[in-house]
């Protein structure tokens, strides 16, 4: 955890990547939008100086109160900052904040961002009992948090390795046992070392066991509405890198009713949804494209099937680029940002 | 008011109060007395014995070749198995019927089944309709459930149907139209994870003979049971026979010991500490650290964070599963039981031992901390001989150095911050204290 807030160190709105995850996010709350109606909602999140998430939470989904929470010290910049006068920026902890928000706001479904500059650690778990134990039917839970193996793991050379050392048992140590996917968990090796998850897999890992931590503490909660037992239905699995690797894990607070409508809006996103209809890892890391390379690229998409032709026409076009990274580019293409510089 | 029916003897003929058993009890009532798990874990059982009639002879690994497979979701829930079926003629007589009949034919040698109602309670705990589909040696057939047509009608009898018979033998239990609290949990993945840990855990000696559980995609890991071992440590061995029963009791060093009490303790840290008690290689408790074995029982100590990295395991053997302490769920054990009462008393025996030393190795707790360090790591299942419990020999230190607490409060950020310079993000606040401590000596003090 750097001592420098992140929105001291890049602006938020120009990372590409953070941009895409941010539109994927958007565009299922959008299409729910359409059938359960978000005009009772309010919106919660870490506006920072920013407010990216906030802006279209506004402009996309018609949200007219909006709660930024912000540490005291720099709250006085935020509120200078904060784009719409629905926005209110709180000052001080996010647990603190979020408990002291009277029950009127709490009765009222929310769309809840928290998007911690940070690592998964007590507190924010903390912060997520309190959110799933609140929120009202139709309300969405999301978090990000660091996805990197490295911000988990100790950096201990000596003896053998404990199962608490690893990456997977620190995050065990935050979610419990049975949020950690069997497959994932430590394994001795002869020595008598557990052996960690393999970097490239840890981000996928950690989406997995929060949403399975989220699903569970609603499920044990049993809280009901009307006589629905409510339930938590994850929709993003998501993981982005631009400085940095960040995943991005949430869903919904529904009755079984209302996750029927929620799933056929995660539907309309095959990017999002595995074969079965369930949210599925989604890895956004493209490199920065330049404008005359997306032209040239759009100018070939939509295609079909496979990347073979869009590859075919891109070397044709004399492009440069891996072909990895075209095919990344075709994924997302339709969310992919351009950044212009302008003189005011 | 005079009754005439009185006679001379005091009482008057015989007379009938009703005492039949009502199906609902059996669909509503002992469904609530186990979890979900340990009616899963009942067919599990049946399984196993299953195979156990049929070893593969002259191996160690006597289940190899063996496999159960369980897969769920909201919707359905099935278990099968290629261990052998049931034979119709059990079927027909004495599988479906509820609470084992007098003139049962005698069970597996060893085995785990033992009541006759896992099935039933495990299919009524889980749904409202079932298919039992069986393949043995003498018939195939099916049995088909509807739970609510069954709770109607006078008989209590089950029909089936004779099926085609299929290249293996095996059970197949496919239950649907899940009950409501059951189906929470099928769809609850963390339920999923824990019950893949928990067979790993309760089963483990079945996998270690070679059986083959899955649970959806996923098979079931081994799970080591082992024991700390060096010059200084070495764990207890007790065995002894007790009215056909077997009984061996080990006991020793599974981690490592605390210096002090921790601020909090999340159950994860502590799930290997405690008592085990295995009957029939089934683990029946796992890591007990209550009143089901001995803490806080009779006087004894109530389990205390002290003993930490303490592991005990009671192995019960029996070739008639009846003489065995567990109760019909198979989680607890028979506190009246004479053999779980006199297997106690050995048990607090040897514990007091690990408790005295855990006090002694205060007096002088780096000497305790190298003396305590492993050489090996022992599987129980290798423990086999008796031998006392070894533990260092702790001497009081001649001159100990004097020791003061520091004690102070900082923002918790700032923590965060250093936790994370230090490359260790779950190291705890007072393990910041002492690291920070430490550099000041050094660089500072060059010490």
């Amino acid at each position: 955890m750097s001592a420098t807030p992140s929105f001291e160190r890049f602006d938020y709105l120009l990372r590409t990547n953070k941009h895409i995850e941010r539109r994927l996010v958007f565009d299922v709350l959008c299409a729910a939008d359409q059938r359960i109606g978000f005009s009772e909602h309010w919106y919660l999140g870490f506006g920072s100086m920013w407010f990216g998430d906030f802006r279209l939470a506004h402009r996309l989904l018609g949200i007219n109160t909006l709660v930024s929470m912000e540490l005291t010290d720099h709250a006085a910049r935020a509120k200078f900052n904060r784009p719409f006068a629905g926005v209110t920026v709180e000052a001080g902890e996010s647990g603190a904040i979020m408990a002291n928000l009277s029950q009127e706001t709490w009765n009222q479904p929310v769309i809840a961002w928290l998007d911690y500059d940070g690592y998964l650690n007590n507190e924010v778990v903390s912060d997520i009992n309190l959110l799933l134990d609140r929120a009202q039917p139709n309300s969405a839970v999301i978090i990000t948090v660091n996805g990197a193996r490295g911000t988990y793991r100790g950096r201990k050379a000596s003896t053998l390795t404990a199962r608490n050392e690893t990456s997977v048992g620190v995050v065990e140590g935050f979610l419990g046992s049975g949020s950690i996917p069997t497959r994932c968990a430590p394994q001795q090796n002869a020595a008598g070392a557990y052996i960690d998850v393999p970097e490239a897999e840890f981000p996928e890992f950690l989406t997995e066991a929060i949403a399975d931590y989220m699903q569970h503490h609603v499920m044990a909660s049993a809280r009901e509405v009307e006589g629905d037992r409510l339930r938590f239905l994850p929709l993003y699995r998501l993981h982005h890198r631009d400085s940095a690797d960040m995943v991005t894990v949430g869903g919904v607070v529904v009755t079984e009713a209302a996750a029927v409508i929620w799933q056929q809006c995660l539907r309309q996103h095959p990017i999002l949804v595995d074969a079965n209809g369930a949210a599925n890892y989604c890895r956004i890391d493209l490199i920065p494209v330049t404008v005359k390379e997306k032209i040239t690229l759009d100018e070939c998409l939509p295609d079909i099937g496979n990347n073979a032709p869009l590859l075919a026409a891109a070397r044709a076009a004399g492009l440069a680029l891996h072909d990895d990274d075209i095919a990344k580019y075709r994924k997302f293409y339709r969310h992919f940002p351009v950044f212009v510089e302008t003189t005011m | 008011m005079a009754n005439n029916d009185i006679d001379e003897a005091g009482g008057s003929s015989p007379k009938r109060i009703h005492a039949d058993a009502t199906k609902d009890f059996f669909v509503t009532m002992i469904t609530r007395d186990i979890s979900l798990r340990d009616c899963i874990f009942d067919l599990l059982d049946n399984a196993i014995d299953g195979a156990r009639r049929k070893p593969a002879a002259g191996t160690a690994q006597p289940l190899n070749g063996y496999e159960v497979r369980l897969t769920f979701d909201s919707n359905t829930f099935r278990i099968g198995d290629n261990c052998g079926g049931i034979r119709l003629s059990d079927a027909i007589d004495y599988a479906f019927h509820f609470g084992r009949r007098p003139d049962s034919p005698a069970d597996v040698k060893g085995g785990i089944g033992l009541y006759g109602i896992g099935m039933k309670r495990a299919i009524f705990k889980v749904g409202r309709k079932c298919e039992v589909t069986s393949h043995a040696d003498d018939a195939s057939f099916k049995v088909l459930i509807d739970v609510a047509e069954w709770e109607v009608k006078t008989e209590w009898d089950f029909e089936y149907q004779d099926i085609e018979r299929a290249a293996g033998l095996g059970t197949t239990i496919e239950i649907s139209d899940i009950n409501d609290g059951a189906r929470e949990l099928l769809e609850d993945p963390v339920f999923k994870n824990e019950l893949l840990r928990d067979i790993a855990r309760d089963y483990a000696f079945f996998i270690h003979q070679g059986l083959t559980i899955r649970v959806g995609d996923d098979v079931v890991p081994s799970y080591k049971y082992q024991l700390r071992q060096s010059d200084q440590l070495a764990p207890s061995v007790e065995q002894f026979d007790d009215d056909g029963v077997k009984v061996r009791i080990l006991a020793g060093v599974v981690d490592d010991l605390p210096d002090d009490i921790p601020d909090e303790l999340k159950p994860d840290k502590v799930d290997r500490y405690g008592w085990f008690v295995i009957c029939n290689d089934r683990v029946v408790l796992a890591a007990d650290k209550g009143l089901e074995t001995i803490w806080g029982v009779d006087g004894f100590n109530v389990w205390h964070p002290q003993y930490n990295g303490f592991a005990g395991f009671v192995f019960f053997n029996a070739e008639d599963q009846r003489k065995l302490p567990w109760t019909t769920t198979k989680r607890e054990l028979d506190a009246s039981s004479p053999l779980y009462r006199r297997t106690i008393a050995r048990m607090k025996s040897v514990t007091q031992v690990f408790i005295e030393y855990t006090n002694r190795r205060k007096q002088d707790l780096p000497a305790a901390r190298a003396a305590e360090m492993p050489l090996v790591q022992v599987e129980i299942s290798e423990l086999q001989q008796s031998q006392p419990f070894k533990l260092p020999v702790i001497s009081a230190m001649s001159t100990r150095p004097s020791m003061v607490n520091i004690s102070y409060q900082r923002d918790r950020r700032e923590i965060e911050e250093i936790k994370s310079h230090l490359g260790s993000i779950a190291m705890s606040a007072k393990d910041v204290g002492i690291k920070t401590f430490e550099y000041y000596r050094e660089v500072e003090l060059g010490k």
